[in-house]
């Protein structure tokens, strides 16, 4: 799989590629990319399979992003070499 | 612990003790003195011995293969001991039975076939007549000599299956307590399956996949990802490693004060408790508190979050309260928290 994304795309995924499951606000507020622009990247990535979004509704911010196995397993990839 | 070690002690005695009647009473050749001593006892004694452990250590590896995620848990149950006592014992059992008939045959070898050969006969099938074509086996005529094994080891199964899904089912409910979000929940199955060395890529990444199918499930209520992925933990890591887990938040170590709050829940009282406009306020005073060369993009984006007209206002305050936790501190975040109204008592007479 060829993880073809643009600059902000890729510091979400890699991030999440770090730390696992992470809300959408604490994606915003860690990579600082404003919220719309975030909540939109999010919707972008869900929609080429890149990342999963979960409802949540135990959560402050109702949804839960989480990396789908193949993206996963490309990034684990990249670390190891 | 102590119950599985008391286990195996009590399994070993058994063993022992039948084997002990059993040496003492069974008939010997002729060319064998019946044993006056403890070592006369132990040379006549140790074949059985030899054909007891052979026969233990096969439903051992049985019970190892049948149950791999929880290989000592299945082994130490009460019918997991049942199983392997039982394959010992009747070893022992069939060698006494073959030695009267066979007196003169030679030990050795008749421990051997005993050890081995019975433990293999009694689990095979004996095909006499075969049917031609493909698929007619229950058609052949067969012995089957295992059968009665067959039975008892369908039982053991489904006995220590459910033993162990008791188990299970109390050892996934303190992680479930510890970390009642999914969100850690996933990342610690995440982080035990990435941590086993054992795994090859191919595991590792089925293992992955699971934990993303279920996330990835939308019509799995909370409590069902809740579940799944504490025993993902437990399967991966061990019963030892969850405990372990369960103790690393020091939740009932330190009294109630001392204890730091989940990040997320800090989010979810300052969304509670504080308006847009109040969380606004804390979020540039979060932005004062932060490295002077950190300020300037903090406080841009904290002025792109508040000029956001295409997210909702839910979206932003949340954000604004995640800031505020992220980047104050939680210490900060508690202290600009109104204090917690205690619960409402019943009403005065």
């Amino acid at each position: 799989m060829e993880l073809r994304l643009k600059p902000n795309e890729r510091r979400i995924i890699e991030l999440l590629g770090r730390s696992g499951a992470m809300t959408p606000s604490e994606i915003a507020v860690q990579t600082l990319i404003p919220p719309a622009e975030t909540f939109e990247m999010l919707e972008r990535l869900e929609r080429s399979g890149f990342i999963v979004l979960r409802d949540t509704p135990s959560n402050p911010d109702g949804k839960l992003v989480i990396l789908t196995s193949e993206v996963h397993e490309r990034i684990r990839q990249q670390v190891r070499i | 612990m102590a119950r599985r070690i008391l286990g195996v002690v009590v399994l070993l005695l058994l063993v022992g003790a039948l084997l002990t009647v059993l040496t003492l009473t069974a008939p010997l050749p002729a060319s064998v003195a019946r044993p006056q001593t403890f070592w006369n006892w132990l040379g006549v004694a140790t074949p059985y011995i030899v054909v007891a452990l052979l026969g233990m250590v096969v439903g051992l590896a049985e019970l190892g293969s049948t149950f791999p995620n929880y290989p000592l848990e299945a082994i130490t149950s009460g019918w997991g001991l049942g199983l392997i006592g039982l394959n010992g014992v009747v070893a022992a059992l069939v060698l006494a039975i073959v030695r009267y008939y066979a007196p003169e045959a030679d030990l050795f070898l008749l421990v051997l076939a005993v050890g081995v050969g019975f433990q293999a006969i009694i689990r095979t099938r004996f095909v006499l007549a075969k049917q031609f074509g493909e698929g007619g086996e229950e058609r052949d005529l067969s012995l089957n000599l295992g059968w009665l094994y067959e039975q008892f080891q369908g039982i053991c199964k489904t006995q220590i299956d459910l033993a162990l899904m008791r188990e299970r089912e109390s050892a996934i409910e303190p992680l479930i307590r510890s970390f009642p979000d999914e969100k850690t929940l996933y990342n610690l199955a995440l982080y035990t399956v990435m941590a086993r060395g054992t795994f090859s890529r191919e595991e590792e990444q089925a293992k992955i996949e699971e934990l993303n199918k279920t996330m990835a499930n939308p019509s799995l209520p909370p409590e069902v990802v809740q579940k799944a992925m504490a025993l993902a933990i437990l399967e991966t890591g061990g019963q030892g490693f969850a405990q372990m887990l369960c103790g690393l938040p020091p939740k009932e170590k330190l009294p109630p004060p001392a204890r730091l709050p989940e990040r997320d829940t800090l989010v979810a009282r300052l969304m509670q408790a504080l308006d847009k406009g109040k969380l606004v306020d804390l979020a540039y005073r979060a932005v004062e508190l932060s490295p002077a060369g950190d300020r300037e993009a903090l406080r841009k984006f904290v002025d792109d979050t508040v000029a956001d007209k295409r997210s909702t206002e839910q979206a932003i305050r949340a954000v604004l309260a995640r800031f505020v936790v992220e980047k104050g501190g939680i210490a900060f975040a508690q202290e600009n928290l109104p204090p917690e109204q205690p619960p409402a008592g019943p009403p005065a007479q």
